[in-house]
């Protein structure tokens, strides 16, 4: 095992009372040990965890998070409807995709508009793009080195270089559909209310097919590889949720139900889900009224919507034994990786079925009427809801993306995770805890960057 | 014979005040350079920009140049607007002086690093750093950074050109 101290993590501890007297043993009755991670590696964008542990017993957990959606509500006031998509899709640079769909289905809403046909189409085979992408960055770079022993992708790229190698080919797959649909010169500018500003030729998307049937291949391959990793015996009893479609795998439609009983229309959502301040985070905590913490996401998807999966995908999920039912979020990387064998073989069909339309969009005009969105993130369910004034001018806007959705039931997860590890030195233990986190791919501080520099010359 | 493919990135978000000032600069070059002229002649050049950098992964194999855009989050006020500017070997070795970037989600350095684990390749790959003081969310450049754009902006556009030029 290497040293996985990574580089963006400091981590610092408090002596244990113990420590102090002199004695090591962080188990004998009156030691509290403290250790808190300022940074968390390979988890995108800004984020701390605190753990604190009283007599080898773990007394609280608690994830700090940035979140910056509440900004972006406070920025959309005031904006015309038709600025919500772009605006939006800078939450977010992992999933811009799923920030312009959920706007743009709420604002469609407003309008009483409901798109059909080849945009529909298209719109489903964006998304994919998104999950091919979106998933295959957090599968291969950002979370397998977890379960091969490796501080980052860079080590196990040393090692794993054709792995590694087929991992980007795929995400690079994801990446051209979206440049395809979405356009390349900018963020994905071509999406709009009402459809598209251009739609491609058929030839433009048909020249991925023969790719497409290279990636189902390496992700069959990679799928058998992932199934014989060791996962840690970790369960317990979530309440899934996830949109539900009539006939389809979910991207942009459907009702949000849940392995509990939850059975809605988007509209509903702020009835039954209600969102929280906590002290220590900027983010808001989200539950589920009269329950509790929630896990949105590939899981929850898979769990709820396996019966819409294709049959070739269900096929191989039978044969590395997941079949249709996860509860172990450290098995959420084989989930991911069958989504992404659902996104390239639903991108096919796509493509055979898609006939360029005359028309790429029709003219939407929300007014004075509120507007609800709700659609399926690679993270999970992504919920918006605009109030449209007179003039089309956004006059309130709410986001709840689903990292926060998930974060209360990331932190029970430690909870229970960090006391079964609990006599592990803290650096192992602080790595064990991350990987956790990881298991969510959680988006922390959507959408931005920046190099720290210190430059002698 | 195929001419030389350039590719210059911007990357940051322009709602997190000087966080967008590489997506900025890479919009005011794209104004002062005609991109569809120099296809014509032996050099391409295309101008993106991005919020994250990951995406660049699938992209740095298309063009034999790469040009990224950066804010660098620098120490002090008196710095702001400073433009520093690192080859792939700076980077590399860290022989420009230590460079890192935030935890979002795979960083420039190990993103170039694992690049060139991969293909085998040492790519021609420069980074403009340009320095900011404020990365708290909002829309605009710090009044500091903003006072200086004229300046950054023809400062960056010379070392483009002296890249297409050598190419």
């Amino acid at each position: 095992m290497q040293n996985h101290s990574g580089r963006w993590r400091e981590l610092s501890r408090e002596k244990s009372k113990d420590e102090e007297n002199g004695s090591k043993d962080g188990k004998k009755k009156g030691s509290v040990r403290d250790f808190k991670v300022d940074y968390l590696a390979r988890v995108e964008g800004e984020g701390a965890m605190y753990v604190k542990i009283v007599d080898g017993t773990v007394n609280y957990v608690r994830l700090k998070i940035y979140e910056p959606p509440r900004f972006f509500e406070a920025l959309l006031r005031g904006r015309r409807f038709s600025e919500a998509p772009d605006i939006t899709a800078r939450i977010c640079g992992i999933c811009p995709i799923a920030y312009q769909m959920s706007s743009i289905h709420a604002m469609e809403y407003a309008a009483d508009i409901r798109v059909e046909g080849m945009v529909r189409l298209l719109r489903r085979l964006v998304y994919c793009g998104e999950w091919i992408e979106s998933h295959a960055l957090h599968v291969f770079l950002l979370h397998l080195p977890d379960f091969l022993g490796y501080a980052s992708a860079i080590d196990m790229a040393k090692e794993h270089k054709d792995l590694v190698k087929n991992g980007l080919a795929v995400k690079k797959l994801g990446n051209d559909i979206i440049s395809i649909i979405g356009g390349r010169e900018v963020h994905p500018i071509n999406i709009r209310v009402g459809g598209f500003y251009k739609a491609p030729r058929e030839y433009e998307l048909q020249q991925l097919l023969d790719r497409l049937d290279r990636a189902k291949d390496t992700m069959v391959d990679i799928i058998g590889f992932l199934a014989k990793l060791e996962y840690p015996d970790f369960e317990r009893d979530y309440e899934f949720v996830a949109l539900k479609h009539e006939d389809e795998y979910p991207f942009n439609e459907g009702r949000i139900v849940s392995n509990k009983g939850l059975d809605m229309e988007v509209k509903e959502f702020e009835e039954h889900i209600v969102e929280e301040q906590v002290e220590y985070s900027n983010a808001l905590h989200s539950r589920i009224k009269g329950r509790g913490s929630y896990v949105v996401g590939p899981i929850a998807r898979y769990n709820l919507n396996y019966d819409r999966m294709h049959a070739s995908v269900k096929s191989i999920s039978r044969e590395i034994g997941l079949g249709g039912y996860c509860s172990n979020p450290f098995k959420s990387i084989l989930v991911r990786a069958l989504e992404i064998l659902y996104a390239i073989e639903e991108a096919s069909i796509l493509i055979e079925k898609y006939r360029m339309p005359d028309d790429p969009y029709i003219d939407v005009y929300p007014s004075n009427a509120i507007g609800y969105g709700c659609t399926e993130a690679p993270r999970g369910i992504l919920y918006h809801r605009y109030v449209i004034d007179e003039h089309g001018m956004i006059k309130e806007a709410k986001i709840v993306p689903p990292t926060s959705q998930n974060q209360k039931a990331i932190e029970e997860d430690l909870y229970h995770f960090a006391q079964r590890y609990v006599n592990l030195p803290d650096e192992e233990l602080v790595w064990k805890c991350e990987q956790a986190i990881r298991n969510y791919d959680p988006c922390i501080s959507c959408a931005t960057h920046f190099l720290k520099a210190k430059i002698e010359r | 014979m195929r001419g030389k493919s350039i590719l210059i990135a911007g990357i940051g978000n322009i709602y997190r005040r000087d966080d967008g000032i590489g997506v900025l600069v890479a919009r005011a070059i794209r104004d002062r350079i005609d991109t569809k002229s120099k296809r014509k002649s032996e050099i391409s050049v295309d101008i993106v920009e991005m919020n994250d950098p990951s995406s660049l992964i699938d992209m740095l194999q298309s063009y034999d140049k790469v040009i990224i855009i950066d804010a660098v989050m620098g120490n002090s006020m008196d710095m702001i607007g400073t433009v520093h500017t690192l080859s792939y070997r700076d980077i590399i070795d860290g022989s420009g002086g230590e460079v890192v970037t935030s935890t979002h989600t795979i960083d420039l350095k190990e993103l170039v690093m694992l690049i060139g684990m991969i293909y085998n390749d040492d790519k021609d790959l420069t980074l403009i750093g340009i320095e900011g003081y404020d990365f708290g969310v909002g829309e605009g450049l710090s009044p500091g950074l903003m006072d200086r754009m004229d300046g950054i902006v023809s400062s960056v556009m010379d070392k483009v050109n002296e890249i297409i030029c050598d190419s």
